[in-house]
C-alpha cells in the first residue's frame, strides 16, 4: 500500500481503552493543530517529539503541588473575590461589554448541577462535592471534544483496531467519556456520585494523556480525592474554588436571558451564559 | 502476584505527581527525570497501580516482580 492510498483514512476511536491506547502510542503524532500550520511553522513552541517532550519538562516544574498549593489557598480565591466584586455590585454578569465573555468551564449552565440535584442544594457548600461535580461536567463536556493525531507508522491498538502509516486519528471524547464499558448504562447522566473503575479518573480522558495530557489539570481539576482524603489538605481545584465562590455571591440564572451556545465555533461552548449575583431575588 | 515499579526516563514528562504522591518512593534526578528512591520499601500492588495509572505521560510501568514482565494496567 502506497503513501497516497492512506492519506485520507480517517480512524475515528469512541472507546476509552482504544483513546488511552492511542494518546500513549509515539507513533502517533499530535495534529490538532495542523490547520494552524501557517501561524504555527516558525514558532518556538513545537508541539511534536523530543523537542515538544523537552520543554514540557521545562514547563512542568511551573506545574507542581506546591505551586498550585499557593494557587489555590492564597492566590485565587483573592483574584476570583475582585473579579466577583464589581458584579455583585451591579447584581449580574453577562451584560453590555460582558456580554461576549466566554466561560468554558461553564459548560453547563452555573447551577446546573445543583439544579439537577434539588435535594443536594446543600452540598453546593460540600467543596468534595462540587469538585466532583466539576469532574463530572468535564467528563460530559471536555473543553476539547475531539483529539486529533497523525500516524507516524502503522499502529495496531490492543483492542485489535489497525490504524494505517499517514492516517488521521479523531479520538472523539464526547463518546470515550460515555463509554459504557466503564461508566455503566447510564454513562450519558450527570452524576457526581458515581465512582469509575480503578484507574479511570472521574473526568474520564477530559484531559487527555500521554505527552500532550493538559499541563493544567491539577490546576483546574484538584487532585482526585480517594477514601482517605483529608479535606483540610486536599487541593479541590481553581474550577470548583470559583464554583464555590459563585454559589457563596448568589448565583443564580437569570430567568429572563437564557444561555445561549457560541455560534462562532462548531464546540458545544456556551458564548453568552448570563448570571444573577447578590441577594435580591433570594 | 507482587508488583514492581521501574521509570521510562525517556517519556517521563517531569510532570511531578508521582513524587508529590510518593516522595518516599520517587524523586526527581539531576536531570529532573522521575527515578526510584534507592533502597526505598517495596511499595503494596495498590499503591504501585495508583501511583503508574496517576502518571499523565505512561512513564511508570508496572512488572511481575519475579519474571521482570511488564504489566497492562490499563
Amino acid at each position: 500500500m502506497s503513501a497516497g492510498d492512506t492519506v485520507d483514512t480517517v480512524v475515528t476511536l469512541t472507546t476509552f481503552a482504544d483513546a488511552k491506547d492511542a494518546y500513549r502510542s509515539r507513533d502517533l503524532r499530535q495534529a490538532l493543530y495542523d490547520a494552524g500550520e501557517v501561524v504555527m511553522a516558525d514558532v518556538l513552541v513545537n508541539p511534536h517529539g523530543t523537542e515538544h517532550r523537552d520543554r514540557r519538562r521545562v514547563e512542568n516544574r511551573m506545574f507542581r503541588r506546591e505551586v498550585f498549593e499557593r494557587y489555590e489557598r492564597e492566590l485565587f480565591p483573592r483574584v476570583t473575590r475582585e473579579t466577583l466584586a464589581p458584579y455583585q455590585r451591579s447584581g449580574g454578569v453577562g451584560r453590555g461589554a460582558h456580554q461576549r465573555h466566554r466561560d468554558r468551564a461553564c459548560d453547563r449552565p452555573p447551577a446546573g448541577p445543583v439544579a439537577a440535584h434539588p435535594q443536594r442544594a446543600a452540598d453546593a457548600a460540600d467543596p468534595l462535592f462540587v469538585q466532583r461535580a466539576v469532574h463530572e461536567t468535564v467528563r460530559l463536556n471536555p473543553s476539547s471534544p475531539t483529539g486529533v493525531r497523525r500516524a507516524l507508522a502503522p499502529v495496531t491498538l490492543r483492542s485489535g483496531v489497525e490504524i494505517p502509516a499517514g492516517a488521521t486519528v479523531v479520538i472523539d471524547l464526547m463518546a470515550v467519556n460515555r463509554d459504557r464499558e466503564l461508566f455503566g448504562p447510564a454513562a450519558d447522566r450527570f452524576d457526581p456520585d458515581r465512582v469509575p473503575p480503578p484507574g479511570v479518573a472521574p473526568f474520564g480522558l477530559g484531559f487527555a494523556a500521554g505527552m500532550h495530557v493538559c499541563i493544567g489539570q491539577d490546576l483546574a481539576a484538584g487532585v482526585v480525592a480517594g477514601p482517605g482524603t483529608d479535606p483540610h489538605r486536599h487541593l479541590f481545584g481553581l474550577v470548583a474554588g470559583a464554583v464555590m465562590q459563585m454559589f457563596a455571591a448568589g448565583v443564580r440564572r437569570d430567568p429572563d436571558r437564557p444561555p445561549e451556545r457560541d455560534a462562532a465555533t462548531a464546540r458545544p461552548y456556551w458564548g453568552n451564559c448570563p448570571v444573577l449575583l447578590g441577594e435580591g431575588a433570594r | 502476584m507482587t508488583y514492581r515499579l521501574s521509570v521510562d526516563g525517556e517519556v517521563c514528562i517531569s510532570s511531578g505527581k508521582c513524587v508529590a504522591d510518593a516522595p518516599s518512593l520517587l524523586r526527581f534526578d539531576d536531570d529532573e527525570i522521575a527515578e526510584l528512591v534507592p533502597g526505598a520499601p517495596q511499595p503494596d500492588d495498590a499503591t504501585v497501580l495508583d501511583l503508574a495509572r496517576a502518571c499523565p505521560s505512561g512513564a511508570l510501568l508496572v512488572h511481575d516482580a519475579e519474571s521482570g514482565e511488564e504489566i497492562d494496567i490499563f
